[in-house]
């Protein structure tokens, strides 16, 4: 019974590897757990955010935060600003005027300061400059360079 | 004007615990631990003096009898980041850590995190203390709960937590 069990929580890691690394970054509360990649119960509106977006946009999508990372070269509000009107409609029901926006420069730095993953690029500060902007969808704001020199510029 | 005594710090310690657990704005994590102890201070016309490094050593300071305590909480967190919080905190043993004092961690000579202690329980059968904490983050997030052991928290700055400097604020 013990194999079986194994095998089968085995068999469900592999089957279902964003929803257990989902649950475990939101549960077992490690604060140095590894970033996660895209995962969502919401596939739907991820599935909406990608087509908008276009291939390789979207880095990650933070259910509990209601986040999403994004890779851009730039970040401006004439960049921005478009890239928020598209994802917009595709939002899950209880993310509208709640959600946030991270804009990163590479896939790699898409994640939060005190990641494991992300701890080695303070070096230099790599992920602090690659880190672009911040949009709030609540205040509708957007913070350009929140991590070295912050200016917030409204998008209303 | 009021002054901090080991009464209201105490009653900080108590606060902090509850604040931390029921704050539900996005947030990053030194701006966590700035609105605790302001809006402490400010509910309790308590002094606040925080130093930070401008050409030279220069201070921020609520006077609660002149100065609004939302707008200098504002003040202070634009102005201020993790690395400032390291400046105006000093070390305790974790054996005497209690809620509202600070896990800090120096990632580079412009980016720390800030982690705000909750509970620290002894282990009996290990020793060791497990350490219950809330944290804001960079991307700002809704400050989120952690628990580990203390020795296995990475990259903890001078290994071991921090506690506001009190006596500074009375000056």
């Amino acid at each position: 019974l013990g194999n079986s069990i194994n095998r089968l929580f085995i068999l469900a890691f592999i089957a279902f590897p964003q929803m257990m690394a989902c649950r475990n970054v939101s549960e077992v509360s490690q604060a140095t757990a590894p970033s996660p990649s895209i995962a969502t119960t919401d596939k739907a509106s991820t599935d909406c955010v990608n087509e908008a977006l276009g291939k390789g946009v979207l880095a990650r999508v933070d259910e509990k935060q209601k986040r999403y990372f994004v890779i851009q070269k730039s970040a401006t509000v004439d960049t921005l600003r478009p890239m928020i009107k598209k994802i917009e409609p595709c939002l899950p029901k209880d993310w509208a005027d709640q959600w946030a926006l991270s804009v990163f420069t590479t896939k790699e730095l898409a994640g939060y300061q005190d990641e494991t993953g992300i701890v080695p690029f303070h070096k230099n500060d790599r992920w602090a400059k690659g880190y672009l902007a911040e949009y709030d969808g609540k205040k509708k704001e957007v913070t350009f360079s929140p991590a070295i020199k912050p200016r917030i510029v409204s998008i209303k | 004007m009021a002054t901090w005594t080991d009464d209201k710090i105490t009653q900080y310690h108590e606060y902090a615990k509850t604040y931390i657990e029921s704050y539900s704005q996005r947030i990053d994590c030194a701006d966590l631990a700035l609105a605790t102890l302001i809006d402490f201070a400010g509910l309790h016309a308590l002094p606040v003096r925080l130093k930070y490094y401008s050409g030279g050593w220069k201070w921020k300071q609520f006077d609660p009898a002149r100065d609004n305590s939302v707008a200098f909480k504002g003040e202070v967190q634009t102005m201020m980041g993790a690395l400032n919080v390291i400046d105006n905190t000093a070390s305790v043993n974790i054996d005497t850590a209690k809620a509202g004092d600070l896990i800090m961690s120096k990632w580079s000579n412009s980016l720390g995190h800030t982690r705000i202690i909750h509970s620290v329980t002894r282990v009996e059968s290990t020793g060791q203390y497990q350490v219950v904490w809330y944290q804001g983050n960079l991307p700002p997030v809704v400050p989120e709960r952690k628990e580990d052991i203390f020795s296995a928290i990475a990259s903890v700055y001078g290994n071991s937590p921090r506690r506001w400097k009190f006596g500074q604020f009375n000056q």
